[in-house]
């Protein structure tokens, strides 16, 4: 299959690797968590408030259509990527604007927006520090909270310099600000604004980001219209849930007890104001999400906030990275999701590598069973091929009967000087391994024998 | 609308299966209302925590303490509304140093100035959220959006009396708030840790945040 998405590592030039990033993470967020109790009461709530919302879905889409349109928010719904891509162009081909500011958003990632704004020659410029580093690379986003945690300051450092044009610098504040700089003249010009959308509030229509460095804010403030796009798992019933939920979202998520910016938006520029924008549109996403929502015990996926704490714990993220993954959403809830977004045999690696340690499970703020989920794709995975089943089939009855089992082992023994020795992979480099005369059966078997006449 | 009657049909095809039956927050121990004493120690706390510079003045020498902080940082170029009690009482100042914009139609056709030729802008706060060491800016007509985030450094001006909790108490004693256009949580400068871990703040908002507290 053309599309299917193996996961392969990537490296970069100066290659940093994730534990001390993941370290980092992992400390800030437990400084956070003194009280493992508290947590798991948080995470309670957390799941209860996700848990209720999903439950009526489709009434609570419905009700917050009505109230965003009522606040005059045009709210629009994409059942695919190209639908929701169409929509957004759509709306910039409005405003005759070739320049699209972006605000951090992984469904904009998801839907591959900047690609396809670019071959309609709109500039979809990345404004998140993290974001708009890896755009200038050409490369995906590797977290989702961090997306440029797979570059050293040196990688940073060269990138500005061929493709901004300045000197070299490894000093982090002066890339930073040099970052600042080339995109204030964006916000300066830029017509359209486009952002994602942590949670929306069904009963009052209202859209809620937070975010700590200011482009959200820009991004959804500075241009004459907004364009908001999410997917459909992210509205919630109550305004009043938001405390709760930022309170575990952004301690899982980079250890700090709330962000420098927690944003509501709940209509566009009113008469008199001065600034903000002059229209806002919200774009609702399915791509998957519905049917998604119809697999019982999946759908529990549905409840992520995005804090990736899962992959902050995960070891096999810390070992390959985000960009290995291949799929927007990397890690554990990206092994779990991809397969709905794309489907499972494009996904074909994804539930399978996975330790099933669980560390996932137990950091997750809305209490998602990650690896059940994943065990489950398995099974899933392992029905579609006839040989893998029968090929397991095998090895149940074989161990489940210490007769049969004992009779092939001494059989294979017997004969094993005399088998071929090509062993895929492992004889390519290695001599295939020497195996013992006897099973280890046969010796515990005899070890007693000696024991019993010894003891007599 | 056929996408999103299409998704709206399988959405209720299907059905969400919660492994819960009751509301864990119902369990919730009321909290015990928090004198203003330990309400404006804890602010403090909060805002040093989160890189915030705060002062403190009385309702007499609002005004004073303002320009004296703005000429010791050497701002001149303020912007700060003619519409509001505090604007007008600044504008009486007798300083030579600092020049006092008012936000006419900051996002007109010539954003440059706004952009490049304000050192800071100075707005007054709703309230604040003493935990996080959190302020609640409500933009309007007098003091739009971009005062609190497009100039390099933001002094706003918060009342002890407005101080509240938790944010959780906020949002239930405001039930009227999403009627605004815009609310803003600030707590502490713009800030980001995207490369390689390393905290820097004025990312895209203001390098620095000044909190002028009233007693």
């Amino acid at each position: 299959m053309n599309d299917t998405q193996p996961i392969r590592m990537i490296d970069q030039p100066h290659k940093i690797g994730f534990r001390p990033a993941m370290d980092y993470l992992i400390d800030k967020r437990a400084i956070q968590f003194p009280d493992s109790q508290e947590f798991k009461t948080l995470t309670q709530k957390v799941k209860w408030i996700k848990h209720q919302s999903l439950m009526k879905l489709p009434e609570l889409l419905e009700q917050a259509e009505s109230q965003l349109q009522a606040n005059g928010i045009q709210v629009h719904w994409a059942e695919t990527t190209l639908e929701a891509q169409q929509i957004i162009h759509g709306i910039i081909k409005d405003q005759d604007a070739d320049l699209l500011v972006k605000g951090k958003s992984m469904v904009s990632e998801e839907i591959h927006l900047n690609q396809y704004l670019q071959d309609k020659n709109i500039d979809a410029l990345e404004t998140d520090m993290g974001e708009f580093i890896v755009q200038l690379a050409g490369e995906a986003p590797s977290h989702i909270i961090m997306p440029a945690i797979h570059k050293s300051k040196q990688d940073i450092a060269e990138l500005f310099q061929q493709k901004l044009g300045v000197d070299y610098t490894e000093d982090v504040d002066e890339l930073i600000h040099i970052g600042r700089t080339e995109l204030r003249g964006a916000f300066e010009k830029a017509r359209v604004g486009l952002s994602g959308v942590n949670f929306i509030a069904a009963d009052t229509g209202t859209l809620c980001l937070i975010e700590n460095e200011g482009n959200g804010r820009l991004s959804t403030t500075a241009p004459d219209v907004h364009v908001a796009i999410t997917g459909i798992e992210k509205v919630i019933t109550h305004l009043s849930d938001i405390p709760t939920l930022i309170r575990s979202l952004t301690r899982s998520a980079t250890g700090q007890p709330i962000t420098t910016y927690v944003n509501w938006i709940s209509s566009p520029r009113k008469p008199g104001e001065k600034d903000g924008p002059k229209a806002v549109h919200l774009v609702l996403l399915d791509n998957g999400r519905s049917e998604l929502y119809q697999k019982e015990q999946q759908q529990l996926s549905l409840a992520c906030i995005r804090c990736g704490a899962c992959m902050n714990h995960c070891p096999v993220y810390t070992r390959i990275g985000g960009l290995a993954y291949q799929t927007t959403y990397p890690g554990p809830i990206g092994k779990v999701l991809s397969p709905h977004l794309k489907s499972l045999p494009a996904t074909p690696d994804h539930p399978k590598i996975s330790a099933l340690c669980g560390a996932c499970n137990t950091v997750c703020p809305a209490g998602i069973p990650l690896t059940d989920l994943l065990l489950d794709h398995r099974n899933s995975a392992t029905d579609t091929s006839v040989i893998e089943s029968m090929v397991w089939k095998f090895w149940s009855v074989l161990n489940r009967s210490p007769r049969i089992y004992n009779g092939l082992m001494s059989w294979v023994l017997r004969l094993y000087p005399i088998l071929p020795k090509f062993m895929g992979g492992w004889t390519k480099h290695r001599k295939a391994p020497d195996l013992s005369s006897k099973t280890l059966h046969d010796r515990v078997r005899h070890y007693q024998a000696q024991q019993d006449r010894s003891s007599k | 609308m056929a996408s999103r009657q299409n998704i709206l049909d399988r959405l209720k095809a299907g059905q969400f299966q919660s492994d819960m039956s009751s509301d864990p927050s119902a369990k919730n121990k009321a909290v015990e209302p928090k004198s203003l004493a330990y309400l404006s120690e804890h602010f403090e706390r909060a805002l040093a925590a989160a890189n915030a510079e705060y002062r403190f003045c009385t309702t007499g020498d609002q005004s004073e303490t303002i320009v004296k902080w703005l000429e010791e940082l050497k701002l001149h170029r303020c912007w700060v509304s003619e519409g509001t009690a505090l604007g007008q009482a600044l504008r009486q100042q007798n300083t030579q140093n600092i020049q006092w914009v008012n936000p006419v139609d900051p996002m007109g056709v010539d954003r440059s100035e706004v952009f490049n030729q304000i050192d800071i802008g100075l707005t007054q706060s709703h309230s604040a959220i003493a935990e996080t060491g959190t302020l609640v800016v409500i933009p309007d007509a007098n003091e739009p959006r971009t005062m609190s985030l497009v100039p390099p450094a933001h002094l706003v001006v918060v009342n002890k009396s407005d101080l509240f909790w938790q944010f959780e108490d906020w949002v239930l004693q405001h039930p009227e708030a999403h009627k605004n256009t815009n609310v803003v949580f600030i707590t502490g400068p713009s800030k980001t840790a995207d490369i390689q871990q390393t905290l820097a703040f004025g990312a895209h908002g203001p390098k620095r945040l000044l909190v002028l507290i009233v007693e």
